[in-house]
């Protein structure tokens, strides 16, 4: 009878596993086909996770990233010698450079004070420390201490001393996830200098992402800096991203500036464009005609083709 | 004593919620933040090291659902297309769970090799699905070097769990006592 039981019991337990796994299956198949769709629930999945799982994370990543460093800084230290040496000469050419800085920033600002020249708005900043990483093959990004709480906004541009390092791309209430420049979903829009030729940064997975759709190659050359451009209103205009490298087999690359080997704090830019033009310009009529082609509420529609709220004065 | 009796089920309970703790701990290694560069080598799959040494010894003790957290938190935390890392870690567990009663009369290093072999099977798996949805693949030799590194892992986090946390073969009555483990790694104390 007992024995009668037992059987049962593991048949009843055999079944509800089965029914289990089934459904595992179904629904892991359902959150793939909801990431692949770029579902934004998965993202605030994602973070909200991430949110409540960051004193753990951070218990267990940061004396492993400690330790990382360590051996790091051993290694570095066994040529040291040589080390400061170079810094000691590279701090003797950046002294010369400080002084010209100086008097062109003075004669900078005389000159935008002379033409009445309005500064784009000033760009603050959050700094937050990295505190994982993806860790595999897939994706390349990695969570920073800094949220919404903090004023961490979708998209925002993130920098480290150098230059750009990504994009945030998903934001909990204490956490963000920065989408580093080489991952393969990375789009940037940037800009050549000195030429000022625009084109995209697209990032392929290696070190060095490439520089795509570029508007045309004339007064383009290795070494050039490639900034961004402030297209989209998204990334301020200017943050330096790296230098131009042309390759024989893929064209033009960009290296980048920021040293993704020691990313430990980085800064997310809190920009705001101050101006937004979002739709065509409106026929400017003269003052005397305005009651005659302003809309009247109980008159009919608005003629067909003209621009929705467009200036009348 | 029945399977059922209520000091067994307080100690599969424990064992589960160790496993689910050893599994949050294994991610929050694979994800702590030592390389961001794109030639920085991919973090071997811990989870999957533990996950795969204890379903073939305690295959009463991973519980699908659990199995199915874990791999969710991780394709959340590091970035693993959310579902095909999980729907690879279900999938490969159930095939390991059924292993036990023969890798039990085998030395470890028949158990190592099969191991390695289910990890790079997962790490296909992953592969075909997000080839499946048209997503980008990453390069394949980051994915092989991660089936290497899962492997070499393996052994390590076999002793850990054997001798720190002494989670060995069970003696296994019913079918005799030439079932208990090969030298070395044989049963000890049960979790």
């Amino acid at each position: 009878m007992a024995r009668a039981a037992n059987t049962l019991e593991k048949s009843v337990a055999r079944l509800v596993r089965r029914v289990l796994l089934a459904v595992a299956i179904l629904v892991s198949l359902v959150l793939l086909i909801l990431w692949r769709a770029d579902s934004p629930r998965i993202e605030r999945m994602r973070m909200a996770l991430a949110d409540s799982l960051l004193p753990g994370i951070d218990a267990v990543g940061q004396p492993l990233a400690f330790l990382t460093a360590l051996t790091e800084d051993y290694q570095q230290f066994i040529d040291l010698r040589a080390q400061n040496r170079e810094l000691r000469r590279e701090i003797q050419r950046l002294k010369a450079w400080r002084e010209v800085a100086r008097s062109l920033e003075e004669e900078n600002a005389q000159l935008r004070a002379l033409n009445h020249v309005r500064l784009a708005p000033r760009t603050n900043f959050v700094t937050g420390d990295v505190i994982a990483d993806s860790g595999g093959p897939f994706l390349q990004s990695a969570l920073i201490n800094v949220g919404a709480r903090d004023g961490v906004t979708d998209g925002s541009a993130v920098v480290d001393g150098s230059g750009l390092v990504g994009r945030v791309a998903g934001v909990g209430d204490k956490a963000t996830r920065l989408l580093l420049l080489t991952d393969f979903s990375s789009r940037v829009p940037v800009m050549v200098r000195p030429s000022g030729r625009r084109g995209i940064l697209a990032g392929d997975g290696t070190d060095a992402p490439k520089l795509e759709f570029l508007e045309s190659p004339d007064g383009v050359s290795p070494g050039d800096l490639v900034e961004t451009t402030g297209d989209g209103g998204v990334f301020p205009p200017g943050i330096p991203v790296g230098r131009l490298v042309a390759t024989p087999t893929s064209g033009y690359r960009v290296l980048l500036a920021a040293d993704y080997s020691r990313l430990e704090f980085v800064r997310v830019l809190l920009y705001a464009p101050d101006t937004e033009i979002d739709r065509p310009g409106g026929l400017i009529v003269p003052p005397g005609s305005e009651p005659a082609t302003a809309p009247d509420p109980a008159a009919e529609p608005v003629a067909e083709g003209a621009p929705d709220g467009a200036p009348t004065e | 004593m029945s399977e059922t009796a209520p000091s067994s089920l307080a100690s599969r309970a424990l064992r589960v919620l160790l496993l689910g703790f050893l599994g949050l701990v294994a991610i929050f290694i694979e994800i702590a933040p030592i390389g961001f560069t794109p030639h920085a080598r991919p973090s071997p799959d811990i989870l999957f090291a533990i996950v795969a040494y204890w379903s073939v010894r305690r295959p009463g003790s991973t519980p699908v659902m659990l199995i199915f957290g874990l791999g969710l938190v991780r394709d959340l935390l590091a970035d693993v297309p959310v579902g095909a890392g999980t729907l690879a870690l279900i999938l490969v567990v159930e095939f390991l769970r059924t292993q036990g009663a023969t890798l039990v009369r085998q030395s470890f290093f028949i158990e190592w090799a099969t191991v390695s072999m289910v990890a790079f099977v997962m790490i296909s798996i992953q592969f075909l699905l997000v080839a499946l949805t048209l997503a980008q693949p990453p390069f394949a030799s980051a994915l092989l070097y991660q089936g290497l590194y899962t492997a070499a892992v393996y052994p390590a986090v076999a002793l850990v769990l054997r001798w720190v946390l002494r989670i060995g073969w069970r003696t296994m009555g019913r079918r005799g006592d030439d079932r208990r483990g090969p030298p070395g790694l044989r049963i000890g104390g049960r979790a």
